[in-house]
């Protein structure tokens, strides 16, 4: 498990932890002052990276995906800083394992 | 003009607090009641953290529990609140209403309007500051947080009266990032207070509720309705007690978001 903290202009602060296998997300939890609508929605933005590769794009693309068909809003957060977060906690994870 | 009703409520605890939110939205949805102001209060400090925040990053809990001070989960997003002494306000309005029918963004604009008004009737240069905050010389005075679901539209928000701000920071775990986005300042710098900005008569008898009255009035003007002054009907405060016992008052829902809030059901 690992966290990486986005505080980008303008947005609140966000916190994703990251559990990784095998070099894919294994299970992703999305924490912060920001708002998502409707609430519950987070877990279905949370789903939608479970066994991705963390990559930019990649995650980008999942994200957008989910946030668009699912009609969520995103307010003081972003598709975005969610990528960014994921790749920065991936790669943390990926740091930790190293002896 | 149409009539809605004003709650001015009694201090309470603060699962209980939430709790009659959830009732009274529920009561709503099921239009059992009128579009509703609650204007309330802490009978002890509790502190309620967003629906998206965790309590282990948020709280420092040995602090809690050696000052009695209880969390609580709220259905709202945004951010970590010690409640103390605050006057704090909710509103709730049918999605059909003109106001709900703004984008969310908007619609924090139009429901911290009041705020924004009964601030500057006491004389103070208070501004919204969007998303969800009202600011006075820089500093936030005023939090907002707002959910949509089953039809209505909440919006709970804090007024803050007087801080304690050594306490607050000792409770509460500010994370060093959450900087503002302008040069940085210490969180200390970033809360300020009505006693801060206007001296000790806000901590005299009465000033509690000539704000309670400057901030209904405000509402009434912005959103164009009438308050008639009342309670909650014995639903309402049946269903505040099941919800507390069942939902906030739970560590459950506190410390784990899978759990779904409560919903009002049918009939009534």
């Amino acid at each position: 498990m690992h966290t990486a903290v986005i505080k980008a202009p303008g947005e609140k602060l966000l916190r994703v932890s990251i559990d990784m296998a095998d070099g894919l997300v294994q299970g992703v939890r999305l924490t912060g002052d920001f708002f998502v609508h409707p609430e519950e929605a987070v877990l279905r933005i949370e789903e939608a990276l479970r066994g991705v590769r963390p990559e930019l794009n990649t995650v980008r693309d999942r994200l957008r995906e989910a946030v668009d068909s699912g009609g969520i809003q995103l307010i003081g957060l972003s598709i975005e800083s969610i990528a960014r977060g994921t790749v920065e906690a991936a790669s943390g994870c990926d740091a930790e394992k190293q002896p | 003009m149409e009539t809605w009703r004003l709650i001015i409520d009694i201090p309470r605890r603060g699962a209980y607090n939430m709790a009659v939110d959830l009732a009274i939205l529920h009561s709503l949805a099921r239009r059992a009641c009128p579009p509703t102001l609650r204007l309330y209060s802490w009978d002890t400090p509790a502190v309620t953290i967003g629906y998206f925040q965790r309590i282990e990053e948020e709280v420092r809990e040995a602090e809690c529990s050696r000052e009695g001070v209880a969390v609580i989960r709220r259905v709202t997003g945004g951010g970590a609140v010690l409640h103390e002494h605050e006057l704090t306000y909710s509103v709730f309005i049918p999605l059909s209403h003109r106001t709900a029918a703004q984008s969310i963004r908007e619609s924090y604009g139009l429901l911290c309007a009041p705020i924004v008004d009964a601030l500057q009737g006491l004389g103070l240069k208070a501004e919204f500051a969007p998303v969800n905050d009202v600011l006075v010389e820089g500093a936030k005075v005023s939090g907002s947080a707002q959910t949509r679901r089953e039809g209505v539209l909440l919006q709970h928000g804090t007024l803050l009266i007087d801080v304690d701000t050594e306490r607050m920071f000792r409770i509460l775990n500010v994370a060093k990032e959450k900087s503002p986005d302008g040069p940085s300042a210490a969180p200390e710098g970033r809360v300020t207070s009505l006693r801060r900005l206007l001296g000790e008569r806000v901590l005299a008898t009465g000033f509690a509720s000539e704000l309670a009255g400057r901030l209904a009035r405000a509402f009434a003007d912005r959103l164009g309705c009438v308050f008639g002054e009342g309670g909650l009907n014995g639903r309402e405060e049946e269903e505040a007690v099941r919800i507390e016992n069942g939902l906030f008052g739970l560590e459950a829902w506190n410390r784990d978001r899978s759990i779904r809030p409560i919903s009002g059901g049918p009939g009534g």
